[in-house]
């Protein structure tokens, strides 16, 4: 039995102490407000923390002849903490770092910020409208045990992980911690079932499907969705300034026109088609037969600001009857 | 740090290559002083300037604006200043809705044979921009640069 | 809202018409989606209702539309866009088939939840100008997208057919809905802070330009390399940069629809700088955007005595 319960206040005052070290998302600020202090530092995205929305890399100035490059060091203080919500907590853990902290060539400014932060999963007491993370494997209760996880229950917070990582001093309880285990069992299993196992193998196989093309036929090609979603992790490298300037990191999304352009004006993804697909199938197909996991963790955010409301998870389920047929 | 009274706005002039830049040619052939504050940029008509020109010039660093045409009536093109000023009155209206100050961006009427108007319009917008101080607020304050 | 009628008229154009663009229910509840009805079984899908949020327009310039001839569903204000559209000869007359929807205005979710928290949809009941919510009787004025709030024309000035019956002109705005005059009230301090702290949140996106039926250029000035603009850091200045910039080429086009604003993922009023645009030229060069199509464009004509004391 790992276990263990806190009370609501041990957790406030922990983050009021903490203050300046401690960051929350808005999604799980939203959700957790009556529970956590309300002016601790927000996000939007929990991968903004690590993967920002600009960046400069280099500075670079033409002297005389010669180029001076130097590289642009951070120097403002960084926090160790971040609140999120489950499906955040995996986008990070299982889409993000996987992406940009492979041992070979991580990328060093996501690589330096995200070290030092240990993350706090506060588990969903409510499973909202747009949720469907059980079909992508992550759960409303979905742990790490890189991670401290708190789960409000009955006036207390049930804690996992945290008595080192946080000092906190929980109280042990096994039958409640019991009882905490069964509900979480129960209500998992009365959620909708995970996408069939070789989903992303028959997927692959539908790249040509002409179902496509009816379903991209909406989507305005914005960059809404990707740049919202907790694992769309695409950038962009550009230069800004002529003989004095900056080489920038930014966020990029393959729903735009520029992301695939060559420079001799071909585009492979022409059309909001091919975007469209692209983005399913990354997240369906190519990175799942990559990495083991899905690169959506169903946590619905697409869906409630797509200013169509084009629907991933309507798609995916449509595609999965048209891989099935 | 800039000492306050050291500086000196940098303002950038988009100057109508058939007036307002004749006229300042006539201003410095005539040895009429003017604050040496201002970087000229050529145009052929007031008419060919795209709004996004000056809101580059504040992105690019300029603490002030000036564009100058030929009167009204008297554009070589007959008309491109007559088309330009409804551009430039939406653009500095909508500057000053957005809470810019409307010394930032200032426009002028210069002929050819006006070189004491020219000298004297330079003299105004420099005095404007230099009570408003430097474009911290506005377009320049670009995070890479400073 | 307007099925029968909706149904009604598919069922005699299609055919006439190669496909409808309408709306239908969406995935979620207070959604309505672009929807193209192309065939006999889609008409039952086509719907109309509080929720019918999009400026659909959008979509006669995808390439498989341009070569069509397609009907289109539009509100008041879309159908302005459309006749801008159509001055600007991105559509054909003669490929269009306009279905008129006299508007009584997009619902907010964002301000039901306010008022209502969850929403669970049995607990609604809509009609045209009140809805009730548990029984309880509300007025739909009280929770319109703050685009409809400002409308002046619910009725499209153009179209082929017309759902149901013109609607009476809004009445004006009470004072404090004043969007405009409420910005333009305060000292330029405060307006700069209010439009900076806009600007610092906006992550360039680019839902706001994607929604609008007229920023179609192929390649916008934020894309631009040679030369570049601005540069793909979404800083709060390079932010003001691209809206100013997209405000300016909106001018004497748009509609004020609020199509950019109710597409932005962070609630930032982005339509406010269009729009005031657009009031500057109503009262200087008393033009207003897709009202018909024969006064020239306000950008392409001038008159002498127009404003001039902005110049030295
Ligand atoms: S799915 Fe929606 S949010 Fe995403 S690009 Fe398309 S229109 Fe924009
Ligand atoms: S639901 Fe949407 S926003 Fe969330 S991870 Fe999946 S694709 Fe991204
Ligand atoms: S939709 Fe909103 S966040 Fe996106 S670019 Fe426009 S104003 Fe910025
Ligand atoms: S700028 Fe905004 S309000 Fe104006 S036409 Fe475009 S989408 Fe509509
Ligand atoms: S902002 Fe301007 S350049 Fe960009 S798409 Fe709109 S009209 Fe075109
Ligand atoms: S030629 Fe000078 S303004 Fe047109």
């Amino acid at each position: 039995m790992k276990g263990k319960f806190v009370t609501h206040e041990q957790v406030f005052t922990w983050m009021e102490r903490e203050r300046g070290l401690v960051v929350i998302t808005e999604r799980a600020q939203k959700k957790y407000h009556h529970l956590l202090p309300s002016h601790l530092i927000t996000v939007k995205t929990a991968k903004e923390l690590f993967f920002s929305p600009w960046e400069a890399v280099y500075r670079y100035t033409l002297q005389g002849k010669t180029w001076v490059i130097e590289e642009k060091v951070e120097h403002s203080s960084f926090p160790s903490f971040l609140v999120l919500l489950p499906c955040e907590a995996k986008a990070i853990l299982e889409v993000t770092d996987v992406n940009f902290m492979t041992e070979d060539t991580p990328d060093l400014g996501y690589a330096r910020r995200r070290r030092g932060v240990t993350l706090i999963i506060v588990g969903c007491e409510r499973i909202e409208q747009t949720c469907f993370c059980s079909l992508v494997g992550c759960s409303p209760f979905w742990r790490h045990r890189e991670s401290v996880f708190l789960f409000p229950w009955k006036g207390h917070f049930y804690l996992e992980d945290g008595e080192e990582k946080l000092s906190l001093s929980p109280f042990e309880d096994p039958q409640k911690a019991q009882a905490v285990e069964t509900f979480f069992a129960e209500t998992i299993c009365t959620l909708p079932l995970p996408l069939p196992a070789n989903f992303p193998e028959k997927l692959y196989a539908h790249f040509d499907d002409p179902l496509w093309q009816k379903m991209a036929w909406h989507c305005v090609n914005c960059g809404a969705c990707t740049y919202l979603c907790p694992t769309c992790y695409c950038f962009d490298l550009s230069v800004d300034g002529k003989l004095r300037g900056l080489t920038l990191h930014t966020w990029d999304s393959c729903m735009f026109p520029k992301f695939t352009l060559h420079a001799s004006s071909h585009n492979p993804r022409p059309t909001g088609k091919e975007r469209v697909r692209q983005r399913v199938m990354h997240k369906f197909s190519y990175f799942p037969l990559r990495n083991k996991y899905y690169g959506c963790v169903g946590c619905g955010v697409c869906r409630e600001i797509c200013p169509v409301n084009w629907d991933i998870k309507e798609v995916v389920e449509g595609m999965v009857r048209q891989v099935e047929r | 740090m800039v000492e306050l009274n050291a500086w000196e706005p940098k303002i950038v002039a988009f100057l109508c290559h058939w007036c307002s830049y004749a006229g300042a040619d006539l201003a410095g052939v005539s040895r009429i002083q003017y604050p040496p504050n201002i970087r000229i940029i050529r145009v052929p008509c007031s008419g060919a300037i795209n709004p996004l020109y000056i809101l580059k010039a504040f992105r690019e660093g300029a603490d002030g604006v000036l564009v100058s045409g030929c009167h009204p009536g008297d554009c070589h093109y007959l008309s491109g200043n007559y088309f330009a000023r409804r551009k430039f009155f939406l653009l500095k209206e909508l500057l000053i809705f957005a809470g810019i100050e409307e010394e930032r961006l200032q426009f002028s009427w210069v002929s050819a044979s006006e070189g004491q108007k020219f000298s004297q319009v330079i003299e105004q917008v420099v005095e404007g921009v230099k009570k408003i101080g430097p474009s911290k607020k506005g377009l320049k304050e670009f995070a890479f640069h400073v | 809202m307007y099925e029968r009628a909706l149904t009604e008229l598919a069922s005699k154009i299609l055919g006439e018409v190669e496909g409808i663009i309408g709306y239908a229910p969406g995935s979620l509840p207070f959604h309505m989606r672009p929807f193209l009805c192309q065939r006999e079984e889609d008409i039952a899908c086509l719907s109309f209702n509080h929720f019918a949020r999009p400026n659909l327009a959008r979509y006669l310039l995808t390439l498989e539309m341009r070569k069509k001839r397609v009907a289109i569903v539009v509100k008041g204000c879309d159908a302005r866009t459309v006749i801008v559209l159509l001055k600007e000869g991105q559509v054909k007359r003669e490929n269009l088939y306009l279905i008129g929807a006299p508007c009584h205005g997009m619902v907010s979710v964002s301000k039901l939840e306010e008022r209502f928290g969850v929403l669970s949809p049995p607990d609604f009941v809509w009609e045209a100008d009140t809805f009730t919510w548990r029984g309880e009787r509300f007025a739909i004025r009280d929770f319109l997208e703050d685009s409809c709030e400002r409308c002046a024309y619910p009725n499209p000035p153009w179209y082929d057919a017309l759902l149901g019956e013109e609607l009476p002109k809004p009445p004006v705005l009470p004072g404090g809905r004043d969007y405009l005059g409420r910005i333009k009230a305060l000292p330029l301090e405060k307006r700069w802070e209010f439009f900076a702290q806009e600007m610092e949140k906006c992550i360039r996106c680019y839902a706001c330009r994607n929604s609008c039926p007229l920023c179609y250029c192929t390649e916008c000035f934020v894309d631009q390399t040679r030369p570049s603009w601005l540069s793909q850091a979404a800083t709060r200045n390079e932010n003001l940069f691209f809206h100013l910039g997209r405000s300016l080429h909106m001018a004497g086009r748009c509609t004020e629809c609020g199509a950019c604003e109710r597409a932005c993922p962070l609630g930032i009023p982005i339509g406010l700088l269009p729009l005031y645009v657009e009031e500057l030229i109503r009262e200087h060069f008393a033009f207003e955007a897709g009202m018909n199509l024969d006064t020239p464009a306000p950008l392409l004509t001038y008159r002498e005595n127009d404003p001039n004391e902005f110049i030295r």
